[in-house]
């Protein structure tokens, strides 16, 4: 894995971790860490995605299409570029 | 759950009256994006402040005096906003309402279907320490999904009175005044839910210090505090005027924070503020197994990666062919109804004679606006409702964000976009929801080059009625080719990261008979009280202008672009009504030429060449005034030249390659 690890990332992100981008329709996640900037942690907080929340993929990235996920009872739809700036860890019985 | 129940900080706002004793109670519906503000505004206010299934579509505050009861207050729709934190300049416009205006209640307007994540806007505003009254909004949708809400509990825990509405449908929203009405005669202050202990002993610790700076802004030194350990910079612009060493402190503890919960500052208060949520959420609901609905299906259609685009394609081709064949049925009959009144009036009156013309200038004005505007705007209105109120904007934006992002921008941009195919005032005010100034100018650039509704009955009504409905379709294709080169160009040309899209796609809404018809009036009512007697005042003025002769100079001096396009003189004034309204080079061509048949004097190749420059030149005055506004004067010029530039270029294009077609 080539993202930028941020300082607190060690304490995050787990073995099998993946960029939320890199995640297929139907799969179940867990946000791990937001790699980015005040603005992005923000404008992500805001719309009610949190580091240790629960998700699903409604739809997934398709040629560097956006990212449509199901959080907290509400659908959101992110960018690409925003999905792998998102590094989630799969639910366990998914990582195979 | 810990409160706080004797708020320390209520002082401060002693000093700023919430509002004069000669006014009203002024009153703030705030809430988050697409929670129904606008509804329930609508609901005691008349039909006021366009309402749609989309989060943004309000971007400036709109108000109303409102009497329920023989109780009277001033009621305020503020654009929706997340959090406090303002991201974008809709938002800014709130908080800056929120912290510089007086407000003697807020009416915190929830979608209950999203109460945890809405409580955490919640929470920020309780930290206002104004009287407040929480408006559960959406039961009904609340109720699909699962959850159960016990209104008492929640108004226990906040210590405000909670009231469940359904706006769209009216049902509580007198309940909801009556509510705010008794708030207002004994004020309750909300209660504090307080964070984990190191958090709130941090916060406080700054609150305390803030407290004791005599420059502290006029809002409650525990919200600044937290904001400023947040890192907002609506209040950090504050601190690097400070003299006291506040900065260095807030430096400091953010530190403390970050060392102490292995995450930056914000996102440990965000965290905490979440945790808070969750925690109430969970204490005043009770969760049963959501309905099964036909929503999640649609939207499995709806937005699949191939399906998706071709039930846009399907949308959108219906949408615009179904105005067209609404339109084309009603415009030939009133054309040849205004022809045949022109044939009676000049049995009546000698042709030439200024009677005679001063009746034509009227009686043309009418006919251009009943039988090529209305015709076209009232189904195309009706429609861009139905599509809005649906929530079928969202998805368009999510579906159109790989395409947006080669134009350098991302898929919320397609909504100003797509706001412009009716009018480009709100489109570019519309632009406000993208936080980068950049976006927003290329956006604010493609939304005027979009054809709004008044276009569009030049497109249908000449280009359509006379040269077919592929001619049309030709032009509007032509016009998304303009809008991605010039989109690309612009991007390359003020190279910057764009931000990125994070789009609330909200759940499909039942579109209401009313609120559709409503909003169509809300819209036409600018063209039928405003733009029609201008209009038909300046087909009297071109009338005068011909008998007198004055067309003359004017037609001199637009003769060599006239030429360049290979145009009819009579043709030149009209384009220079269109710089007031867009309908009226259309209206005034009719004017213009004497005749209702536009075909018997101008060529196919020259009614495509007008069409073609009237949908590219110059935005009209009020869509100028607003791109002035919005991004700028020197840019809006900028933008103005582009667009006429292009209209010349285009127009010459069609001159030349028409003939091959037609």
């Amino acid at each position: 894995m080539n993202f930028r690890f941020r300082r607190y990332a060690h304490k995050r992100t787990r073995a099998s971790a993946i960029r939320l981008s890199e995640m297929h329709t139907g799969q179940h996640g867990k946000i791990a860490e937001i790699v980015g900037g005040w603005h992005l942690r923000q404008s992500l907080n805001q719309v009610g995605i949190h580091v240790d929340d629960e998700f699903v993929v409604e739809r997934g990235a398709h040629l560097g299409g956006p990212i449509l996920i199901q959080i907290n009872s509400a659908q959101i739809a992110l960018g690409h570029g925003m999905g792998q700036k998102i590094i989630v860890c799969l639910n366990e019985n998914q990582q195979n | 759950m810990k409160t706080n129940k004797t708020d320390p900080d209520l002082s401060l706002h002693q000093d700023t009256p919430s509002h004069p004793e000669d006014e009203h109670p002024r009153i703030i519906l705030l809430g988050q994006p697409n929670s129904g503000k606008s509804t329930i505004f609508n609901q005691v206010a008349g039909y006021r402040s366009i309402t749609t299934n989309f989060p943004g579509a309000t971007v400036e505050f709109t108000n109303s005096h409102i009497r329920i009861d023989g109780q009277t207050c001033d009621l305020i729709d503020l654009p929706g906003v997340y959090s406090l934190t303002a991201l974008d300049n809709a938002a800014r416009e709130t908080k800056r309402y929120l912290l510089e205006e007086p407000v003697s209640l807020i009416i915190n307007v929830i979608d209950a279907s999203l109460l945890c994540r809405s409580l955490e806007l919640t929470l920020q505003i309780i930290e206002l320490g104004k009287p407040m009254v929480i408006c559960l909004n959406m039961i009904d949708e609340a109720e699909r999904k699962g959850i159960n809400i016990d209104e008492a509990r929640l108004s226990a825990l906040l210590g405000v009175p909670v009231v469940s509405t359904n706006a769209a449908q009216g049902v509580h929203i007198h309940e909801l005044f009556m509510a705010v009405f008794t708030t207002l005669e004994a004020p309750i202050r909300p209660r504090t839910p307080l964070m984990s202990r190191h958090v709130e002993q941090t916060v406080q610790t700054l609150a305390d210090q803030l407290q004791e700076c005599p420059a502290v802004p006029c809002i409650s030194p525990r919200l600044l505090a937290i904001k400023l350990l947040e890192g907002d910079p609506y209040f950090t612009v504050w601190l690097n005027q400070d003299k006291n060493g506040i900065c260095a402190r807030v430096k400091e503890l953010q530190q403390t924070l970050e060392e102490a919960h292995g995450q930056p500052a914000d996102s440990v208060i965000s965290a905490e503020r979440h945790a808070l949520s969750m925690g109430l959420f969970e204490e005043c609901t009770s969760l049963v197994h959501p309905q099964h609905s036909w929503r999640a299906h649609l939207d499995r259609a709806v937005m699949h990666p191939f399906w998706g685009y071709i039930i846009m394609a399907a949308v959108l081709f219906t949408f615009f062919n179904l105005i067209f064949k609404f339109g084309a049925v009603l415009e030939q009959p009133i054309l040849a109804f205004f022809a045949h009144s022109e044939q009676w009036l000049a049995t009546l009156l000698p042709a030439g004679s200024l009677g005679f013309s001063l009746i034509k200038g009227i009686m043309q004005g009418l006919a251009g606006g009943t039988a090529i505007v209305l015709p076209y705007l009232i189904p195309f209105l009706i429609g861009m409702s139905l599509i809005e109120d649906i929530g079928y904007l969202p998805r368009i934006a999510f579906l159109m964000d790989n395409f947006m992002h080669r134009l350098g921008l991302h898929g919320t941009s397609v909504v100003p976009g797509i706001l412009g195919y009716g009018c480009s005032v709100p489109a570019v005010m519309a632009t406000r929801i993208l936080p980068s100034a950049r976006d927003r100018f290329i956006a604010a650039v493609a939304a005027v080059l979009v054809p709004c509704s008044a276009r569009m009955t030049i497109i249908l009504g000449l280009v359509g009625y006379y040269l077919g409905g592929t001619a049309a379709l030709f032009i509007y294709i032509l016009n998304l080719v303009v809008i991605t080169v010039v989109g690309t160009v612009m991007a390359r040309l003020m190279p910057e990261e764009s931000p990125g899209m994070v789009l609330v796609i909200p759940s499909y809404k039942r579109p209401e008979l009313k609120t559709v018809l409503a909003k169509t009036w809300l819209r036409s009512k600018d063209f039928i009280i405003f733009a029609w007697p201008i209009l038909i005042a300046g087909s009297l003025v071109l009338s005068l202008v011909d008998v007198f002769g004055w067309d003359q100079i004017i037609t001199a001096l637009l003769s060599p672009l006239l030429r360049l396009l290979d145009l009819p003189a009579e043709v030149g004034m009209t384009l220079i009504f269109g710089i007031l309204r867009k309908e009226l080079s259309m209206i005034m061509l009719i004017q213009a030429l004497g005749t209702t048949n536009v075909a018997s004097v101008m060529s196919s190749t020259q009614i495509l060449v007008f069409t073609v420059f009237v949908v590219f030149y110059f935005p009209c005055l009020a869509t100028f005034g607003i791109l002035g506004r919005e991004v700028g004067w020197p840019r809006a010029i900028a933008a103005s030249l582009l667009t006429f530039f292009l209209a010349v270029l285009l127009g010459v294009a069609a001159r030349l390659l028409g003939p091959l077609f037609f």
